[in-house]
């Protein structure tokens, strides 16, 4: 038996987004208003009062697409981690579980178009409706009579300053190994949240993101109080004397949570009944 | 061709068990009926039999491999019709486009034989169908997807009265030597012609497990007035036309079987399963145990 099929692969990706493509589409369009209404109300007063043409007229225009900006990769992020908790969407049903789980593929094969579909085109889709909603607001603008500058370009800037900070996690790139041990741990810290998201679609049948959402919450919460309550030096991360090496610790813990979620999530995917319990794949 | 070999299984720990160290097997060529009254687990047989639920105990094999391991190489042979499904909202040259890849013995000439069968149009959307054409849409590919087991949950619930004939037709055209269909159903009447072996589950066990000519060679199966001779009857109910009766059946002569009655008959005379099992005649049902049933 093959494991893993590319081209079977494709196909069970193939059949998910065009057979879902009206839902897929509506949830662009979701999107795509989300962003357009963000844009609007960042917008519409500075353009129809305009702002000055001198330096301090500038500033406020460039610290006003700077906001936009990072407001837009914020509401990426979260897009990022509601995608992740949509990896197994199509199993809160019970006719989506009989559809999905009688498709002859592997198990392995059904994870990974899951996979590409909610990390990979959920973000994709993401940058298509922002880039969609800033050109039609650079459209709909000027026929209301003002006019402000694309949201574009600094979008893409700020995506590709964090991507250059996060580039020091490759050796040669890094100026340090301390550096390159810190990005490293804010890489795997991201990746962790969104991991735990991947399981939490795994784990909860219904409102996945929620829910996982609410129990993530509740851990911290609870990890806040013990860390609080028990002394410091107890605690062996906090008592390694050399930043690099509590990094380097870190980061392997990290890690091995990442992949820990990744193989849970798989496993309870692979254990899926029909009928189960109402809210838990277990 | 389906082996259940001794199963365990119940919904939850703190419920009733629906399977206890049952085991059954199905031929190939043969289109079975399972019937059973409510909750004795019919559809979640089915379940079983296509990997979607694992026993807690023992295995179900389908060629000799389990499957629970959900491989594609028993999956792409093995089709579910459930009672609810969900299609999408696509047209049906779309649908079979985005599937038919993952069933390498599709045929389109049954495909669109089936569709003409069922008064179907070839250019149908699925978003568009009542609940009853999409069932014999859904029916339709799967009779076309070419699989050797095909499992049916209620096929013929949301069917209008020709649409249940015609169901019955499509069926026997698709029908193969290599082919076996597993038909689970309370709708006795819609598919009795068509079965030619039943299976009856009561309580989690077997009541009957025997080919429709074995039973059709050992019982009859009678409609008889009031007033008329009932020496040879083993069970009888009242009937519009006075008594339906089961009878021996010495002579071998065929009556269309009535599964009705003789699901009735099997919970209210268990000996007679063991006529019909072992074949050997009238003589092996104890009078007393024959239990008439006054009551109905």
């Amino acid at each position: 038996m093959k494991t893993f099929d590319y081209r079977r692969c494709a196909l069970v990706l193939k059949r998910d987004i065009l057979g879902n493509g009206k839902k897929y589409l509506r949830g662009l369009g979701g999107v795509f208003l989300a962003c357009f209404i963000v844009e609007a109300l960042f917008f519409y007063a500075p353009s129809r009062f305009g702002v000055s043409d001198d330096f301090e007229g500038e500033q406020e225009m460039l610290h006003l697409l700077s906001r936009v900006a990072g407001c837009s990769v914020m509401m990426l992020s979260l897009f990022i981690l509601v995608g992740a908790g949509q990896l197994f969407d199509l199993l809160k049903t019970k006719e989506g579980r009989i559809a999905f789980l009688t498709l002859p593929a592997t198990r392995a094969e059904k994870y990974v178009a899951r996979w590409v579909v909610s990390v990979v085109l959920w973000p994709a889709a993401f940058l298509v409706a922002f880039v969609a909603a800033d050109l039609l607001r650079m459209l709909v603008f000027p026929l209301l009579g003002h006019a402000f500058p694309s949201a574009i370009p600094r979008f893409f800037s700020k995506l590709a300053e964090i991507g250059s900070e996060l580039s020091d996690i490759v050796p040669w790139l890094a100026p340090s190994f301390e550096q390159m041990a810190e990005r490293w741990l804010v890489l795997l810290l991201c990746l962790s949240w969104h991991a735990v998201y991947l399981l939490g679609s795994s784990f909860f049948r219904k409102q996945a993101f929620l829910l996982t959402s609410l129990t993530g919450i509740l851990l911290l919460t609870l990890a806040g109080f013990v860390l609080a309550a028990v002394p410091p030096a107890h605690l062996p991360l906090v008592s390694v004397s050399s930043s690099v090496a509590a990094f380097c610790v870190a980061d392997v813990i990290l890690f091995c949570f990442v992949v820990f979620c990744y193989w849970l999530s798989f496993r309870l995917f692979s254990r899926v009944q029909v009928i189960g319990n109402k809210w838990f794949n277990v | 061709m389906i082996t259940i070999d001794h199963i365990d299984f119940k919904y939850g720990r703190r419920r009733p068990a629906v399977f206890e160290d049952f085991s059954l097997r199905i031929g190939s060529g043969r289109i079975c009926g399972l019937l059973g009254r409510n909750g004795t687990g019919k559809s979640t047989l089915l379940y079983l039999l296509s990997g979607l639920l694992f026993p807690q105990r023992g295995a179900v094999c389908f060629r000799g491999e389990d499957v629970a391991r959900r491989r594609p190489e028993e999956l792409r042979d093995i089709f579910l019709v459930p009672e609810e499904f969900s299609l999408p909202g696509v047209t049906l040259s779309r649908y079979v486009a985005l599937n038919r890849p993952f069933y390498p013995r599709f045929s389109d000439e049954l495909l669109a034989s089936c569709l003409r069968d069922f008064d179907l149009a070839s250019d149908l959307h699925l978003g568009q169908l009542s609940m009853g054409q999409k069932k014999k849409a859904f029916m339709s590919f799967a009779l076309a997807a070419g699989t050797s087991l095909l499992l049916m949950d209620e096929p013929t619930n949301g069917l209008d009265i020709p649409s249940k004939s015609q169901f019955r037709r499509v069926v026997a055209n698709c029908m193969t030597e290599e082919r076996t269909i597993v038909v689970s159903t309370h709708q006795v009447r819609d598919v009795e012609a068509l079965l030619d072996h039943v299976v009856m589950l009561e309580g989690s066990h077997i009541l009957l497990d025997s080919p429709t000519a074995a039973i059709c060679r050992c019982l009859s199966f009678e409609e008889r007035p009031v007033g008329a001779p009932l020496d040879d009857v083993l069970y009888e109910q009242p009937s519009l036309a006075g008594r339906s009766v089961i009878a021996r059946n010495p002579q071998g002569r065929e009556t269309p079987l009535n599964l009705e009655l003789l699901f009735n008959a099997l919970l209210s005379a268990p000996a007679l399963r063991a006529f019909i099992g072992g074949g050997r005649g009238a003589d092996n049902v104890e009078p007393e145990n024959t239990n008439r049933n006054e009551n109905i």
